[in-house]
């Protein structure tokens, strides 16, 4: 039984990565900014390399084939309504140990900056688990931090 | 009495420690592999904390199989039988600690409803989703437990090795938490956040059992209990038949059976032996077993005290 179970599963997961869309969203956020039309993106005040930042949200745009609907504030603030999930996507400057690493999802840096602190690297941010958008926002933060 | 185990099991002893080398062998090439693509995942640490886990039972066997061959010394003078009892008690505590742990873990998960990040990860210039290459890594992490415990077991039966026995459910454990762990991950894929953790869950229970099993075994071999059957907490029927006969051969004595390791030893309270004992004639079941009963001794009746 052991044996037929495994040769089954694994018949099944040869097949899967042929789907389209996955890893899917729990919550749903890459089907909705593509039905949508638009991302809900915080900004950390005050931000450094600005242009960096708007190149990313410019590949995002286009890869989400959706436009940003931007909103600035404090980190603290806005990093809890991303993970309430009133937010799609905070960009800022995040300490590498900071608390928040657990409770959300850090991006690879799109640039860095050093400070007395030590490296402070400007990141993307996105809600835990949402493994799609998670993707695309990965992939275009790289693209980004590729560029001279 | 001798102590170097009797001929009967010898080649199955042999056949026994190499396929402990082999799975702490398979173990640790999966231990690496894990390692390499765990990540920040909490379903795949507690999946590589098992698999090191899972190494403890067939490292205390060889163990105690090096010191059951050893003759008795002038500090250890009842030999190293049972040893086999410790390594039998560390097995079964390592066994149940992973039910417990994979049945906290999952449950955690769910209290918290924390949903699992699996980024993407760059292999050979494209982009893939981590979690196949995880699914890839349990696959192999499957495949190894699932023939060694399949080899095992007839082995612990005809050996009447607990700890055996235990590594075999180790091993079934072991199997069973790696399909978990891609259901989980191919769970998370279609967008489940809850999928590894109620996989995780049900698998927990059936190990949590095994696990408690074994620990109630081991205890009652530790406090002289009566010679219990493998993997069950009733007592064996060879030594069930063992008794019968030595209270036919003894009317009126009292009998009492213990075991230590794979071995019974029996005591009869209120008689005296004949000249010789033939230990091999008494046992009373299949006689290919018979190195089962490794000792008898006799405590002879005590004078009536006068009124």
């Amino acid at each position: 039984m052991t044996l037929r179970l495994l040769i089954g599963l694994i018949g099944a997961l040869l097949l899967l990565p042929g789907c389209e869309g996955i890893p899917k969203d729990p919550d749903g956020t890459l089907d909705r900014i593509k039905a949508e039309r638009r991302y809900r993106v915080g900004l950390i005040a005050p931000g450094t390399d600005a242009g960096k930042q708007r190149l990313f949200l410019h590949r995002v745009s286009a890869a989400a084939n959706a436009q940003p609907l931007l909103e600035h504030g404090a980190s603290e603030p806005l990093l809890t309504k991303l993970e309430e999930g009133k937010l799609d996507l905070v960009i800022g400057e995040l300490a590498p140990n900071s608390p928040w690493a657990k409770r959300v999802t850090i991006l690879p840096p799109l640039g860095e900056r050093v400070s007395k602190e030590g490296h402070v690297h400007i990141v993307g941010v996105a809600k835990n688990g949402e493994n799609g958008w998670i993707g695309l926002l990965h992939r275009e933060a790289e693209a980004v931090a590729a560029q001279p | 009495m001798t102590m170097s185990p009797p001929h009967a099991i010898a080649e199955d002893l042999k056949r026994a420690r190499r396929l402990e080398f082999w799975t702490i062998g398979w173990m640790l090439s999966i231990i690496v592999v894990m390692g390499l693509v765990m990540g920040s995942s909490q379903a795949m640490r507690t999946a590589w904390i098992e698999d090191i886990l899972s190494l403890i039972p067939a490292i205390v066997f060889l163990v105690a199989l090096h010191f059951e061959g050893k003759e008795p010394s002038r500090r250890f003078p009842y030999g190293y039988h049972r040893v086999h009892s410790l390594a039998f008690l560390i097995s079964a505590v390592a066994l149940a600690a992973m039910g417990a742990m994979l049945l906290f873990e999952s449950a955690m998960t769910l209290l918290k409803r924390e949903h699992v990040t699996i980024p993407p990860i760059r292999l050979f210039g494209q982009e893939v989703w981590m979690g196949w290459l995880m699914i890839g890594a349990l696959l192999y992490s499957v495949i190894p437990p699932v023939i060694l415990g399949r080899m095992k077991l007839p082995i612990a039966k005809r050996l009447q090795d607990e700890v055996l026995h235990t590594d075999a459910a180790m091993q079934r454990a072991d199997w069973m938490t790696g399909l978990a762990g891609i259901a989980g991950v191919a769970g998370l894929g279609l967008g489940y956040w809850w999928a590894d953790a109620v996989a995780a869950g049900i698998i927990s229970l059936s190990i949590l059992r095994d696990g408690l099993t074994a620990l109630r075994i081991a205890t009652a071999e530790l406090v002289d209990g009566a010679p219990r059957e493998l993997g069950s907490n009733k007592i064996a029927p060879d030594a069930e038949a063992l008794m019968n006969e030595l209270k036919r051969l003894y009317p009126g004595a009292d009998v009492r059976l213990r075991e230590t390791g794979r071995y019974i030893h029996a005591q009869i309270c209120g008689a005296r032996p004949e000249e010789e004992v033939d230990l091999q004639a008494i046992w009373p079941d299949d006689q290919e077993r018979a190195w089962r009963l490794a000792q008898l001794s006799f405590v002879p009746p005590e004078k009536e005290e006068p009124a």
